[in-house]
């Protein structure tokens, strides 16, 4: 978007608040409005996050089962390779505990289906291994490690409270973010307030809810004790408002999800299901699971034990989850992200556990119209015998680029907004393609395509078109699945208009290519059958 | 927005600093004797606040935290000396879950008895909040991870060592809780052996419990991992006796060293040796004082001043003001000067916060947000009513004690207040007042002078039962005064109260049901 059109859209906004707030008995103050006025909030989507707190072990999540290394590593807590369950003939394994007597198959049903990506070595410099240091730096989005330094607003928080520049006098009718727990985690929050809110049980927060909002105003002054009281305040109002919007979301969602979900991390997943089918406007979810930090008792077998119990809640939450959505009919409008502070110790450390690491994997699901389901690496990665000094894994890609990626193409958030939030720009990883359009992007789009590739299923030899609205230098490459580059159809400086590239692929297998602009990415998924 | 604007927008610490660490002198006001109470107690009683108005802090100090105080009697339960089995050793599911039922329910108790200390706090001397403070700093997990329980036996040591500990020196302090069985079970420790040194908790040890991963002021690197390696040597061959039927040399639950589980090889942490033993030298005793003791002792020597800063910044955020950014620098660096000059004397620390004028400033008076069993037991404790769901109810509003979401600690603040948390106050606090009797409610309106003058007892209430008076404007009052009347005319309250006049009552809870729903009642 240009910065004419985001003035025009912010007046509009504006106009629409001062027409139609209505207002609160007891609290003079306070307008709400509905959600979809916010500037670039008037698309559906919705983003999940999922943090796996304690530091997860990406090494015996996605298993490097092909390398003997891994096995020397970790003579008492490695994955054999019958135990492994590998996509196809590659050297893509899951843990068991993600794909056996998972609902659905599991999470490989789903990389098989293209709904979910694998972003491999995702980390940041000089990783911090402090679980609470590395935490703030995942959820600040700011990777400083120097203690003096304080990280107290969420790279979400800041990112919301952009959105919203009229808050706390103005709020919109539904929580714009919810995490499921008792207390709001930093990355929802931010300088001037909690820019979503805690919720646990919907029925209970609706019968405590009534008659919450204080009686006596906001405060004007800027004491501390001001700040504080109005903060109060705010949490106040809004435990009343949302409790009802929360309540009447929910009582309709719950005669409507189809999925009967299994107990843990699910059990949140079916929360979330409930509300997104019963009309609540959320733009993000946010659940945490606990207990990665396995110093000791990591695992008493492939299947038992404490990591293999949590992988698969996750996998059994992600794809009861995914199952909801599409019979539901809100699968296009969810896209979701694994996050940990970091992953372990490429060694084991003998009490049957791990120590904290640095670099780790990452999921990514959705609907495969929108989810680029492939696997993310560099190649030869992850490199078992390039270990850092502490013996761990080194990063490839800055985490902060998977969260362009939603912010950007969820969210719609521009160049501004991204280096307001992260204080610098981040290239996308390119695993998510956005479902509206952006006026700022720099190309054409056709039928919501960026590229088309035709014809699709081909037999090897296909054409990519892509229209450039203006002049730009532009790279635009061939992937497969299992994240290695096939070809580069182009690099190089080109011209505005219509484009045309000819692809011509040897074995059959499904692809995709992928274009870059500037700090844009756009992708395509095809399919060759020789 | 450009980098360095936008890192300077992070990092603003706000350091108007009005007030210093000069001693405090001035006789205490009513106002200042809550205030003074709210911090290092659960709540004040008007008992008990009036005793302290007019002495100045500095002589009341010795008064307040006694140096002799004996410590409380433990429960009088089997579970305090006899442990339980191993549940994860149990032959079979039923006969586990059987155990750990149990020990759930020896874990209420557990918490349920130091509940009852805090709650009893209305008296001289003080030290149940320095415990519950202890408590957020060196974090125990009851249920620690997916599947293991700490034994409520080894809870009820490690509480009792905080006690002892509150204010004494910090390197007996830490010493005494890295050879605590529960320490011991929870970071893993018990796990290192000769051929393995487990990292978890001396890595902890130095990040969490002494220093932070860098200087908080500096922001230099307090350690390396190297460090963590070779320290975590220096920490191997403990074990406790924690479970029925296993090995307890020194009797069940307590810590006794195991040498052929010790490394004796040298050590090389903080750019300090610890030399290799000998097999002979590798006794319990010398391994203490030359291994675990050294250890502690090197970070104090090698890091006096990020040690006394990373404690004084703790101590400040949860007496004074938790707002990470507008803690003072002057303030902490001043205390921490205090803290490492005086050998790491918690007492001179304390000490010199509390009878500061900086911790009477009008600016840091009922700013700090009331945790869960401050807001719990400090309810209780000024309607003068004992409330039977009090576990319950702070396990609620997300502190479980001795149960924190991990070992980083509850993160305090703000986050203590959310769309869950806060419906749950209000319901819990009128949960309390429901308990609170007519009577109850007469006697504690006339533990207040002048209460047959409406606006004095007004007044009074006000202050008592919220933190600032001073930011209570007069419209504000009014509003209070027409509720606390319920209709009776001033010419006609002092007789109404003194008849115990029903609809006096009604005023006095009505009263304090709106300060329920008043934000600041949050605060204290």
């Amino acid at each position: 978007m240009d910065r004419r059109t985001f003035v025009k859209k912010t007046s509009l906004i504006t106009a629409a608040t001062i027409v139609t707030p209505y207002i609160l008995t007891g609290e003079p103050k306070i307008k709400v409005y509905p959600n979809d006025t916010i500037n670039s909030f008037e698309d559906d989507s919705i983003m999940i996050l999922i943090e796996l707190f304690g530091g997860n072990d990406g090494l015996n999540t996605i298993i490097p089962a092909y390398n003997d290394l891994y096995y020397t590593l970790r003579p008492n807590l490695s994955y054999p390779v019958e135990f492994c369950r590998r996509f196809e003939n590659s050297d893509l394994y899951f843990n068991p505990n993600l794909v056996d007597g998972i609902f659905n198959g599991g999470l490989l049903q789903m990389f098989a289906e293209g709904k979910l990506a694998i972003i491999e070595g995702v980390g940041y410099e000089n990783p911090n291994l402090s679980h609470f240091r590395s935490q703030d730096i995942w959820l600040s989005g700011i990777n400083n490690s120097n203690n003096s330094v304080k990280l107290t607003e969420g790279w979400l928080g800041r990112f919301l409270a952009r959105k919203l520049p009229g808050y706390p006098l103005e709020i919109p009718e539904h929580p714009l973010a919810i995490q499921i727990g008792g207390t709001l985690s930093l990355l929802l929050k931010s300088d001037v307030g909690d820019m979503g809110i805690a919720l646990t049980d919907p029925d209970k927060f609706y019968e405590l809810g009534n008659g919450l909002t204080p009686n006596e105003p906001l405060r004007t002054g800027i004491s501390k004790y001001d700040k504080e009281y109005n903060f109060i305040h705010t949490i106040a109002k809004q435990s009343e408002i949302y409790s009802k919007a929360v309540k009447q979301a929910y009582d309709k969602g719950k005669e409507l999800i189809k999925v009967n979900y299994s107990s843990g991390l699910s059990q949140q997943f079916r929360l979330i299901s409930t509300l997104i089918a019963g009309g609540l406007k959320t733009k993000v979810y946010y659940v945490s699971l606990s207990n990665f930090d396995s110093h000791a008792q990591q695992q008493s077998g492939y299947y038992v034990g404490q990591h293999p119990t949590l992988l698969r809640q996750v996998a059994n939450a992600i794809s009861e989850f995914m199952e909801d959505a599409i019979q539901l009919g809100y699968a296009e409008r969810i896209a979701g992200m694994t996050i940990s502070e970091f992953g372990r110790r490429a060694y084991d450390n003998g009490s049957n556990g791990t120590d904290h690491g640095a670099a780790s994997m990452q999921f990514v699901f959705g609907h495969d119209n929108y989810v680029n389901g492939a696997y993310y690496r560099e190649q030869g990665k992850p490199d078992l015998s390039d270990l850092d000094d502490a013996g761990n894994v080194k990063f490839q890609y800055d985490y902060r680029r998977t969260f362009v990626d939603f912010l950007q193409s969820w969210m719609g958030a521009t160049d501004d907004d991204i280096e307001a939030v992260f204080g610098q720009k981040f290239m996308p990883i390119g695993v998510l393609n956005p479902r509206t359009v952006s006026v700022d992007d720099s190309i054409e789009f056709n039928n919501n395509l960026a590229i088309n590739i035709y014809p699709n299923p081909s037999a090897g030899k296909a054409v990519a078109e892509i229209v450039l609205k203006r002049s730009a230098e532009i790279n635009l490459e061939i992937y497969n699945l299992l994240g290695f580059k096939v070809s580069t159809l182009y690099n190089g400086f080109a011209d505005s208009g219509f484009h045309r590239f000819n692809i011509t692929i040897d074995k059959s297998n499904a692809y995709y290519c992928l274009l870059t602009i500037g700090n844009k990415k756009y992708s395509a998924k095809f399919i060759v059958n020789k | 927005m450009k980098r360095r604007e936008f890192l300077q927008s992070i990092s603003n610490s706000d350091d108007r600093v009005q007030s210093d660490l000069t001693p405090y002198t001035k006789p205490l006001s009513i106002h200042e004797a809550y205030h003074l109470l709210r911090r290092i107690s659960f709540a004040p009683t008007p008992e008990l606040a009036n005793s302290l108005v007019g002495k100045s802090v500095v002589e009341l100090f010795d008064d307040i935290f006694v140096e002799t105080q004996a410590l409380p009697t433990a429960p009088d339960k089997k579970w305090i000396n006899i442990p339980n089995e191993d549940p994860l050793k149990a032959g079979n599911p039923a006969l586990r879950f059987e155990i750990e039922a149990e020990i759930k329910n020896n874990y209420y108790q557990f918490v349920d008895w130091w509940i009852n200390l805090m709650r009893n706090e209305i008296k001289l001397p003080l030290r149940e909040k320095l415990v519950l403070f202890w408590s957020t700093v060196w974090t125990i997990e009851f249920t620690y991870d997916t599947e293991a329980l700490i034994p409520p036996g080894l809870c009820y040591r490690n509480n009792q060592i905080l006690r002892q500990y509150a204010l004494g020196n910090y390197g007996d302090f830490a010493e005494a809780v890295t050879l605590d069985g529960a320490m011991l079970l929870y970071q893993s420790l018990f796990y290192s052996n000769r051929r393995i040194a487990n990292e978890n908790y001396m890595r902890e040890l130095m990040e969490l419990f002494m220093m932070g991963t860098g200087d908080i002021l500096t922001g230099n690197p307090n350690y390396y991992e190297s460090d963590v390696k070779e320290g975590a040597k220096a920490l191997t061959g403990w074990r406790n006796g924690a479970y029925l039927n296993e090995p307890a040399p020194k009797g069940y639950f307590n810590t006794y060293f195991s040498p052929h589980d010790h490394i004796i090889e040298a050590k090389s942490f903080l750019n300090n040796i610890i030399p290799s033993r000998t097999e002979d030298q590798n006794t319990e005793d010398q391994v203490r004082n030359e291994e675990v003791r050294k250890i502690i002792d090197i970070i104090l020597k090698e890091r006096k001043m990020s040690v006394a800063r990373f404690i004084s910044d703790k101590i400040y955020k949860y007496f004074v003001y938790a707002e990470p950014k507008s803690a003072s620098t002057y303030i902490i660096n001043s205390l921490a000067e205090i803290f490492s000059d005086s050998d790491f004397n918690l007492r001179q620390l304390f000490k010199s916060l509390f009878t500061s004028s900086h911790f009477f400033d009008k600016e840091n008076i009922g700013i700090q947000f009331k945790t869960p069993p401050d807001y719990i037991i400090g309810f209780e404790i000024m309607l003068g009513v004992k409330y039977p769901n009090s576990r319950k109810a702070i396990f609620d509003l997300e502190q479980e004690l001795y149960d924190p979401p991990n070992v980083g600690s509850w993160k305090g603040y703000r986050t203590w207040i959310s769309t869950k948390t806060f419906p749950l106050r209000i319901k819990y606090a009128n949960e309390i007042l429901s308990v609170a009797t007519e009577q109850n409610l007469l006697n504690l309106a006339k533990k207040f002078s002048d209460y047959t003058n409406l606006d004095s007892l007004n007044f009074n209430l006000i202050q008592f039962f919220l933190p600032d008076i001073t930011k209570i404007d007069i419209e504000r009052q009014n509003r209070y005064k027409d509720i606390l009347a319920n209709g009776i005319s001033e010419s006609n309250w002092s007789q109404a109260i003194q008849d115990s006049d029903p609809k006096v009552v009604e005023g006095i809870r009505n009263l304090i049901k709106s300060f329920i729903l008043s934000p600041d009642f949050q605060l204290c």
